[in-house]
């Protein structure tokens, strides 16, 4: 049987799709599944630099589907998880006009019997880019964070995702902020479910070591001991059927030393 | 209408002032898409004399094996009165120019959206909807549209008639294009930034102290050039029966 091909996606730029990505193949491989991730943002390629892989590229898919070498040779191995986890990137020199929706899936073919997932990052945007990089996929992961923006394009291309015939389509709630939620000030995970009416995949908390991570090109899953990290290594753990609860993301309780400034008013 | 055979993706069906606009998916082999088109009962082309259907393909390339089948299985056999054939993908246009076949958006479309109907014209049928729409989504019907479902902000029904949605109003309605005089909306949560009855627009404040329906169930009609914003809720009330 061939691999999954999963499209990370959301509409919005700058949600999470690309930490998303990183972050849920290596939680993938290192739970024994060889992935291959995907860079499916022609001429805008961070997926690389966000895995740590920027300085080993030689070929991309471009040079794959024009027959430039062979889809083994554009393959980056991440050695930090040996035999499990690979990068296919994209071309930086390029635009989205490089290719065209047949071939992507055609490359997406190419891929699945050497892999059990194939994990393919999604450009911002509605256009030529997103159908590029859906076309190949059965499934779809949609990132939004808990703002009305962020939402309504996660909705408009959950529509688009529906009438393309991708199943199933899950949602992750990224940058989530519970203290806020609690003061009204941003979407509760309850308000973006009544809106977008797909299943939850997982919940990811806003995280200050993430900006780390991807300065450092670390996935935050290859280290559990974050917030986020974990986060990512329960989604990996739901998407393969594993019955994980949510993270309790409850704001935290004040301190004594907060109770007293209250309670004396300084 | 969505019409779903065997699971997705799935034509979707659009009551239009011409008669039928079968929207065909995009991501679908020609031999899928024809299994698909092949499967739509033949009550779905009941149609009033003088109206057809447009095929529209949207951004999906339109071949010439595709369109041979289409011809020979579907349009042929159900004797439909093809309007147009309508794709944005340039070399399927192209085909079908040199082909000959029409393929620009046929004008009755536009005519009907502004003028009102004619007196004692026989009344649309509803159209109902029993799915969400989301963002990016639009349905356009001739007469009333009944939404068994929710309109999510940036979708839009647009209806020359009345239009009742059974959820949340978040997106933007366009009712009585056709039938100004009888024509309302109604909606189970009202959240909309924005409704239109005949050529008037409505901006509703959520933030305005005087507007009361927000997230409340509405009936919206317009009275003397007015809207009217109604609460209505059946709770606690019987509802009165025909004897």
């Amino acid at each position: 049987m061939g691999a999954r091909v999963i499209v990370v996606t959301s509409g919005k730029g700058g949600v999470g799709k690309t930490t998303s990505t990183a972050n849920i193949a290596v939680a993938l491989a290192k739970r024994g599944k060889k992935v291959v991730a995907v860079d499916g943002d022609i001429g805008l390629r961070n997926l690389d630099m966000v895995m740590g892989l920027e300085r080993r590229i030689v070929y991309n898919y471009i040079d794959v589907i024009e027959k430039n070498c062979r889809i083994a040779q554009a393959l980056v191995h991440d050695k930090r998880l040996k035999d499990h986890l690979y990068l296919l990137p994209a071309a930086q020199t390029r635009t989205k006009d490089a290719v065209k929706p047949e071939q992507m899936k055609e490359l997406c073919d190419q891929l699945r019997p050497d892999f059990d997932f194939v994990i393919m990052d999604c450009p911002a945007g509605i256009e030529g880019g997103f159908r590029n990089a859906s076309a190949g996929a059965d499934e779809a992961l949609v990132v939004t964070t808990p703002e009305i923006p962020a939402v309504r394009d996660a909705d408009r291309i959950i529509g688009m995702l529906e009438s393309m015939g991708k199943s199933p389509i899950r949602l992750i709630i990224n940058r989530f902020r519970p203290v806020m939620v609690q003061n009204n000030d941003m979407l509760s995970q309850d308000d973006i479910l009544d809106i977008l009416s797909i299943n939850l995949i997982g919940v990811v908390p806003e995280d200050d070591s993430v900006i780390k991570a991807s300065n450092s090109g670390e996935p935050l899953a290859l280290d559990q001991n974050t917030p986020a990290g974990e986060a990512y290594s329960n989604i990996a753990a739901r998407i393969l059927g594993e019955d994980i609860p949510l993270l309790p993301l409850d704001a935290p309780s004040e301190g004594i030393f907060s109770g007293l400034r209250k309670m004396f008013g300084f | 209408m969505p019409y779903n055979a065997g699971g997705a993706p799935e034509i979707r069906l659009k009551g239009t002032a011409f008669g039928l606009r079968i929207v065909m998916p995009a991501g679908i082999s020609d031999d899928l898409l024809l299994e698909k088109f092949q499967a739509i009962p033949d009550q779905a082309y009941v149609l009033p004399v003088g109206t057809g259907v447009v095929l529209d393909f949207g951004p999906a390339p339109c071949s010439e094996y595709l369109i041979g089948k289409i011809l020979a299985r579907v349009i042929w056999p159900k004797e439909l009165n093809v309007l147009a054939w309508l794709t944005s993908d340039r070399e399927s246009a192209a085909r079908l120019a040199r082909a000959g076949f029409k393929s620009k958006e046929p004008e009755v479309l536009s005519a009907s959206a502004s003028a009102p109907a004619p007196a004692g014209e026989a009344r649309t049928r509803t159209a109902i909807l029993e799915y969400s729409l989301r963002s990016g989504q639009c349905e356009e019907f001739d007469g009333d549209v009944v939404l068994i479902g929710h309109l999510n902000s940036g979708a839009e029904i647009l209806a020359g008639g009345s239009v009742s949605i059974l959820g949340k109003l978040t997106g933007c309605v366009h009712a009585g294009r056709t039938k100004l005089k009888e024509s309302y909306i109604i909606a189970g949560s009202f959240e909309s930034e924005q409704v239109r009855l005949g050529d008037k627009f409505c901006v509703p404040s959520r933030d305005d102290s005087k507007f009361k329906c927000w997230k409340k169930p509405v009936i919206i009609t317009l009275e003397e050039g007015e809207f009217k914003f109604r609460e209505w809720n059946i709770e606690g009330r019987k509802l009165k029966t025909g004897n």
